[in-house]
């Protein structure tokens, strides 16, 4: 070998070779950690859907029925006559890439797949090459691509690596919604069995039982028993919520999480020393115990499926109304499908307050309030007894949850509470907040363990924001009023920003509320002590 | 000819610039530009963490500070690195582009260099590469301890009630929020 000289061996070429992106091949096996375990057998057999097998997406072979292509144009077919909403997405792009550079998981990647015009276009090339003449006749010349297995799996991959936020829809000039996009996407795939563990199963145990875990009625109210000593030993005082109790004014529904999952736990013993404080007429139903509804990442049959039960349990009930606690996608489906799809719930009635006689009259027809708009409709009347200073070890932000900032517009209700309950408020940067807050990155199913470098990926544009609260003003609390961000924030913190905790708008309202009866509080709901206050060394 | 850290500090936009650069590079085509052109740091945290980063490494690296001291800046590269779609290698190619970035740089200047002075700067390059090798399996070892952590969460109220978990909260009290390291 020819010696080298010095000048040569300073110009080492540290360059990686290029690859070809555009290749629709996956390594599934090259990139664990990016995507979500299938679907097992036994929940879509309980379900009645489509070839329930074991399988993965390693394998070479993914046991598709004989005429998938077949079920998939047919399907496609079907809901492009169904939903004018899909045609004009699929028809209207420009592809102006305004959207290109706003999806978390783009950011946090880097890949441009999961910009959501590429992302959409998996969908639209293959809709062009089978339902438009351009496609037809010109090919990839037109952007059409046939639906070959590669590509298949590259759907597989990529609509199963967003998260349905909808902060890219925000920017689209034409209101494209890409989660629709993927929304749909996920039915097609559903159609011939591709789908994740994450989500089916969730739905199996939610329509079996009531809820995500598959929890049954006794443990299900052992469980709100547990929380309630926790909370008797902390406040001195002994809440007493019911469980199916007919008759109640009020049916209250939560996500799951909050009574299994930590740190939602102390969001509900939040609920419930608001409610009990206020003498409140309410019960839990054991039946409809899960205010989440992963149908919303199946398909539309499904979300009106799991989402009945909570009219129907209104009903058996005799409720008057529906209060809704701090969930996300929750709030998506009772906002912008439950009226249509199981409504009207004329059996109800138009909620009004029964502590201020507010109407909730944007709830007129779905008979369903948010509880952060009830307890900024408390506060506001000065309903509550309130010590701020007991958040006063708290440095809060506030993350907006991504279905009810951009589904339901709750942007300003949760700061008022927020901001009543807690002396020391920090706001996120203004391009990572509101309508245009940064996903957690494990929503629409993709909070699963094995999908972990994906989530820290995709969460790291809300993570970036947060560190610099904590980084200029020490903030140590990010409140949110979603369960599945309680749980994927929580992950997200101790790998970008580990000084930070996440907790519930509701757990900073318990820590803060007044009680009659109550013994002096040392500690916040969760056991950790209280800032010294002026006049605490004289006591 | 005055000495390589000296030209380096002349030419140190240059350089920040350079190796910024190269490490867009290791990312696909069609997401350089965007790294490159997107100033807002929460609107582009990747590219603006790339650039904010490199510069604190130069300016260590040109002032000689000592690997530890420059742990902030190579962690914040890193534990982003260390979850993107890289194999190790690939993953901390970036520090080893340094050397690109200064050849580049340096472009003619490069031969009036006494080589003594390559040794000296590349040598603390070496030991930074260690440092942060020791930083990137932190890092994926992280990311396996909040996998089993989140498990526990998940049904924390459930195994609770089973005596399967022992809270680290020695007062007695409702479980404190585990803390970050070694939750139970």
């Amino acid at each position: 070998m020819p010696e080298k000289t010095r000048d040569e061996l300073v110009r080492i070429d540290y360059t990686p070779p290029r690859r070809d992106w555009s290749d629709p091949a996956i390594d599934f096996e090259a990139r664990k950690g990016t995507w979500s375990y299938p679907a097992a057998a036994k929940n879509l057999r309980y379900l009645g859907f489509p070839n329930p097998r074991d399988w993965s997406p390693t394998d070479e072979d993914w046991q598709l029925p004989e005429n998938w292509q077949q079920v998939i144009h047919d399907g496609l077919a079907e809901r492009l006559t169904k939903y004018r909403s899909l045609k004009l997405f699929l028809d209207v792009c420009v592809r102006c890439g305004a959207c290109a550079d706003k999806c978390h998981f783009y950011l946090g990647s880097g890949d441009p797949k999961n910009m959501p015009v590429l992302r959409a276009e998996l969908l639209r090339s293959v809709y062009r090459n089978d339902f438009t003449t351009a496609g037809k006749i010109l090919g990839r010349v037109a952007g059409a691509r046939k639906l070959t297995p590669a590509v298949l799996k590259e759907w597989f991959y990529y609509f199963y690596q967003c998260t349905e936020c909808r902060r890219c829809s925000v920017f689209c000039p034409y209101g494209i919604d890409t989660a629709e996009i993927t929304m749909l996407a996920r039915e097609l795939l559903n159609l011939v069995g591709l789908n994740i563990n994450w989500v089916m199963e969730p739905v199996a145990n939610c329509d079996r039982t009531g809820n995500h875990l598959g929890i049954q009625p006794h443990t299900f109210k052992d469980n709100i028993e547990f929380l309630v000593d926790e909370l008797e030993e902390t406040t001195g005082v002994r809440v007493n919520p019911s469980i199916n109790r007919k008759g109640a004014e009020v049916l209250f529904i939560v996500p799951s999480a909050d009574f299994f999952a930590e740190p939602g736990i102390y969001t509900f013993m939040g609920y419930l020393l608001l409610l009990h404080s206020l003498g409140l007429d309410y019960t839990l139903s054991a039946y409809a115990s899960e205010g989440g509804n992963f149908g919303l990442f199946t398909s539309h049959d499904t979300i009106k499926r799991l989402n009945y039960k909570i009219y129907h349990e209104a009903k058996r009930l005799g409720v008057k109304w529906i209060l809704g606690g701090e969930c996300g996608h929750m709030w998506r489906v009772m906002h912008q499908y439950m009226d249509t799809m199981n409504g009207p719930a004329d059996f109800l009635e138009a909620p009004v307050s029964p502590f201020t006689g507010t109407a909730f009259t944007n709830a007129a027809s779905t008979k369903m309030v948010h509880i952060c708009e009830f307890t900024a409709d408390l506060i506001k009347h000065g309903k509550l007894n309130l010590d701020p200073t007991r958040n006063d070890h708290l440095r809060v932000t506030f993350h907006d949850s991504c279905n009810p900032a951009r589904a339901m517009g709750i942007l300003e209700e949760p700061r008022y509470v927020l901001r009543s309950v807690v002396n020391n408020f920090f706001e996120m940067p203004e391009n990572t907040i509101r309508e245009q807050t940064f996903c957690c990155g494990g929503g629409a199913g993709l909070g699963n363990d094995e999908n972990m470098e994906m989530r820290l990926r995709g969460g790291l544009p809300r993570a970036n924001a947060v560190r610099f609260v904590h980084e200029k003003h020490a903030v140590n609390r990010l409140a949110c009023i979603c369960a599945i961000d309680r749980a994927t924030l929580s992950t997200l913190m101790e790998y970008w920003v580990p000084e930070v905790d996440v907790s519930g708008v509701h757990e900073l309202v318990g820590n803060a509320l007044v009680l009659e009866g109550e013994k002096p509080r040392t500690t916040d709901l969760r056991g950790k002590p209280l800032a010294a206050r002026k006049g605490d060394a004289d006591a | 000819m005055s000495g390589l850290l000296q030209v380096l500090q002349e030419k140190r936009k240059a350089l920040e610039e350079r190796w910024a650069e190269l490490v867009f590079a290791t990312y696909p085509e069609q997401s350089v530009a965007f790294l490159r052109r997107e100033r807002d740091r929460f609107a582009n945290p990747l590219g603006a963490t790339i650039r904010s980063e490199i510069t604190a490494l130069v300016e260590g690296l040109l002032a000689g500070a000592d690997a530890a001291a420059l742990t902030a800046p190579l962690d914040a590269v890193i534990r982003v690195r260390a979850v993107q779609s890289f194999p190790p290698a690939e993953a901390l190619r970036f520090l080893f582009q340094f050397k690109q970035a200064v050849a580049d740089v340096l472009g003619d200047d490069a031969g009036g260099v006494p080589p003594g002075d390559y040794f000296a700067l590349y040598a603390r390059l070496d030991e930074l590469a260690l440092h942060a090798f020791g930083i990137y399996v932190g890092c994926r070892e992280r990311v396996f301890e909040i996998r089993a952590r989140e498990a526990t969460a998940r049904t924390y109220s459930l195994l609770k009630q089973a005596g399967l978990v022992i809270d680290t909260d020695v007062a007695g009290g409702p479980p404190a929020c585990p803390p970050v390291e070694g939750r139970s």
